[in-house]
């Protein structure tokens, strides 16, 4: 077996850890956690360390060209600080990753997954002459989630105001830390040999507001109520340069392709538009990677489904056909009666 | 910059002037860029040897398509054939040579002396590959629907060419007069579906015959000169001296071409008669031939064949048996599949297998009498030897010189001239899936617009121009279409 492979912030992580609950994502070992904890992230707020995600960096002077072949929107617009979530596209137009992909600088790009796709990116990148670096390990992330997630940042002296999708760089008593809002909260970026200093600061700054350390798996519940596609979780990315699925459209992610932008793949990004809509159960028993039916018939397919504590009951992402997409459907999933809703299932925080 | 041209066609080889001559034909605007001064590729007298020029390319026409001879009256252009079906010869060291002609009992007569069994099973060998190669011409002469007998295509498509023909025959003699084939486009014998290339030669046609090696009379050049008159006679405007500097494309599409000189030329389409890697990976601008393709596109082929032509003061022995003929000399074929990994190691292999022509003993008029031109293709061979080609061509040249001399005694003094075509770098390797997949696949690229029209189109590389062919009315398609 390989030794352990933790994160910056594994030594405060391992003293929360009360469960003793650990899985492994992107190859970091981290604390599982309970899922309760997501029903704090709706009334107080807790943290989580969210540095295991894949972060890739472009950088070169035709890095603007190569990402603009890379992914399915066009990145022309995003002034360095901005980013957004799109799709990379395999030859044939199947979906190879799901992510952010911010603007560092001019020439600079940062792109950040939970899925790692670094060949991907080395190969196109080759042809460019542009460079590409896998640097998941030189920084550690902790986000931030719920309500008072603001006010204790505001508490540890990180009073800013950030629209979502956009980062910033800021020097916060001594430390080089990066603040940005790509997913359900606030992320605070810093670097490796910090994080334990940040985790502290955070933890004290939290202690007024009942902050608690929420492990992946109530991440994950938070992501799937505000509607937020992972891929590994809820797809499975392709692997192969040349095979067509899953397509976009099938997952439900055509708005993330832009029409009239050219990337790679796009001749074979095409396909019937499915809606990308959430599904409630009246059980609590979640139905991941399923079809869902009306009356025989095949109208679509569940995404990730997880039990959601707060609505005490099971959700599920669905790519789902226009004339099954109207919120209130009656369909059923894995034999179970659900019906459709719009996302997100909560409203942000 | 003129109004933009309907089609452009990169390189002006056969397969281009074929491509622009179908789409001048149909009615279009075309003009052919060729980076050399003289017009013919490959086949082009480009080489100096002695007071005559010689072709790098080809030495035989198998794969010609019909189609492409009658539909543009090359013979009205002169085309004459000064050979229409070279006898198959194997010559062998311990024995009699193998003269397999069309004619069964002839053939079986010579097979004798090595297995009377394999003299008894020719006829039915050839039979049934020739009736599965014609019922697969539906695959390999149209881009028509999959063919017929697709069962024996899977099952053929993974078998070996070493399999087949341990399967078929007992005598070494006879398996090793059909290696020299089994190694067309760099492939090893061994390498699974490589049967799939005797039918695909089987299913070829030349002058009428099914399977039959021809040569033009005046050799390839002049092959290369009919196709550029019927060419000009449709229409095409042809600039030599023209090489293309980068694809230029609009959103995704293609609409033109920069010249090396900076000059901008705009068309509606463009076809490229140059490999798919030179065209998707150097012509065209990064990325757009998609990033898996252009990751797959790096890797040429790493096995390929020279071409030695040499001028001799007196034909060699061997082509007294048969002057219309091509000379097989392979010893063994399993020495082949070991040859074939020492080539892709980057050495030259122990053991080379041969196919020996002497066109001047067929068509006099190739040059001044008392002087005679062998033409040799050596197989396998590293296309990047790990020593470079310029340390490796003398060993080579001198292996191969002593292959011939067993063969011929005193070749070697008889020779005033020779030449050596080291094998051509950045080749597209042959892919036998291709033989089973549709020509539009391999012709249309994933730049709209941009058509591939050389070797690059074909399943198996070979002077065909149905490539070119089938190009040009998918192109002229695509054109039709835009309009409406």
């Amino acid at each position: 077996m390989n030794a352990l492979r933790a994160t910056p912030f594994h030594a405060r992580a391992a003293e929360a850890n009360k469960l003793n609950a650990w899985e492994t994502r992107g190859g970091f070992t981290l604390a599982a956690g309970d899922p309760g904890e997501a029903v704090a992230a709706r009334f107080g707020a807790v943290v989580a360390d969210i540095s295991w995600h894949w972060r890739a960096s472009i950088s070169g002077a035709r890095a603007g060209e190569f990402v603009s072949r890379l992914v399915t929107r066009d990145p022309a617009r995003l002034q360095p600080g901005e980013a957004m979530r799109t799709l990379w596209l395999n030859d044939a137009g199947g979906v190879r990753g799901l992510g952010t992909l911010a603007r560092m600088g001019r020439e600079s790009f940062l792109l950040i997954s939970t899925v790692d796709d670094l060949g991907w990116l080395a190969d196109g990148a080759a042809l460019y002459g542009v460079q590409v670096r896998d640097v998941t390990q030189e920084v550690g992330v902790l986000e931030l989630i719920g309500p008072s997630g603001g006010k204790i940042l505001a508490a540890a002296g990180l009073e800013v105001e950030l629209q979502p999708f956009a980062l910033r760089k800021l020097f916060w008593r001594g430390l080089d830390v990066t603040l940005s809002r790509f997913g359900d909260g606030i992320e605070l970026w810093c670097a490796p040999d910090d994080a334990l200093i940040v985790w502290d600061r955070i933890a004290a700054a939290g202690r007024p507001f009942a902050l608690c350390p929420a492990g992946q798996r109530a991440l994950d519940i938070l992501d799937l109520e505000s509607g937020i596609v992972q891929p590994g979780r809820d797809f499975t990315p392709v692997r192969d340069g040349f095979s067509p699925k899953p397509a976009p459209q099938s997952l439900g992610l055509g708005s993330l392709v832009e029409a009239d932008h050219i990337f790679n793949g796009k001749r074979g990004a095409a396909g019937p538009d499915k809606a990308l809509v959430g599904l409630l159960f009246d059980s609590e028993t979640p139905a991941p990677q399923t079809y869902v039916m009306r009356s025989g018939a095949v109208v679509g397919r569940t995404l990730g489904s997880l039990l959601s504590p707060a609505l005490r009951r099971a959700i599920a992402l669905a790519a789902m056909e226009p004339g099954a997409a109207a919120p209130g459907t009656v369909l059923t999933a894995a034999g179970a009666p659900c019906r459709t809703c719009a996302l997100p299932f909560l409203p942000p925080r | 910059m003129s109004e933009a041209l309907d089609a452009l066609v990169i390189g002006g080889g056969p397969h281009g002037l074929t491509a622009a001559a179908y789409l001048a034909k149909a009615g279009m605007r075309v003009a052919l860029l060729e980076a050399a001064a003289e017009i013919g590729g490959t086949c082009a007298n480009a080489l100096a040897l002695g007071d005559l020029t010689v072709p790098a390319g080809a030495q035989t026409l198998y794969a010609l398509d019909p189609r492409v001879v009658s539909e543009l009256k090359l013979v009205r252009f002169g085309l004459k054939f000064a050979a229409r079906d070279l006898m198959q010869i194997g010559l062998r060291t311990d024995g009699k040579p193998l003269l397999l002609g069309r004619d069964a009992r002839a053939a079986a007569r010579s097979i004798s002396a090595y297995s009377q069994r394999d003299a008894a099973h020719l006829v039915d060998f050839r039979r049934e590959l020739f009736a599965f190669a014609r019922a697969q011409r539906a695959l390999w002469w149209e881009d028509g629907p999959p063919a017929a007998l697709p069962d024996e295509l899977r099952r053929q498509g993974a078998t070996g060419a070493a399999a087949m023909l341990d399967a078929a025959f007992e005598s070494e003699a006879m398996r090793a007069v059909f290696a020299f084939d089994a190694m067309a486009g760099g492939m090893s014998p061994a390498a699974a579906g490589t049967a799939l290339l005797f039918a695909w030669r089987a299913a070829q046609e030349m002058c009428g015959l099914q399977g039959a090696v021809a040569v033009p009379r005046g050799g390839m050049a002049a092959l290369a000169a009919c196709l550029s008159a019927a060419a000009q006679g449709a229409g095409v405007e042809i600039r030599t001296g023209a090489p293309v500097a980068r694809l230029l494309l609009s959103g995704d599409a293609v609409s033109g071409v920069v010249l090396a000189s900076g000059e901008e030329v705009a068309a509606r389409i463009v076809l490229s008669s140059l490999s798919r890697r030179e065209t998707l990976l150097n012509l065209a601008p990064s990325g757009a031939a998609g990033f898996a393709a252009a990751k797959r596109l790096t890797h040429g082929a790493e096995v390929g064949e020279a071409k030695f032509v040499m001028t001799l003061k007196a034909v060699p022995g061997f082509a007294a048996l048969q002057p219309a003929a091509r000379f097989l000399i392979v010893e063994r074929l399993e020495n082949c599949i070991a040859a074939h990994a020492e080539a892709r190691a980057g050495r030259l292999p122990a053991e080379l297998a041969l196919e020996a022509v002497v066109p001047t003993a067929f068509d006099t008029a190739l040059a001044p009498p008392g002087t005679d031109i062998l033409s040799v293709l050596v197989r396998p061979l590293p296309v990047v030897p790990a020593e470079g080609w310029s340390k490796l061509a003398p060993r080579l040249s001198e292996a191969v010189m002593a292959i011939l001399e067993r063969h011929a005694p005193g070749l070697r003094a008889n020779i005033t001239g020779l030449i050596c075509v080291t094998p051509k770098p950045l080749r597209d390797p042959l892919e036998i899936s291709q033989l089973r997949a549709s020509w539009r696949a391999r012709i249309a690229t994933p730049i709209a617009g941009l058509y591939l029209c050389g070797e690059a189109g074909e399943p198996v590389p070979a002077l065909s121009c149905r490539a070119a062919r089938i190009a040009a009315a998918i192109a002229a398609a695509h054109l039709k279409g835009a309009a409406r």
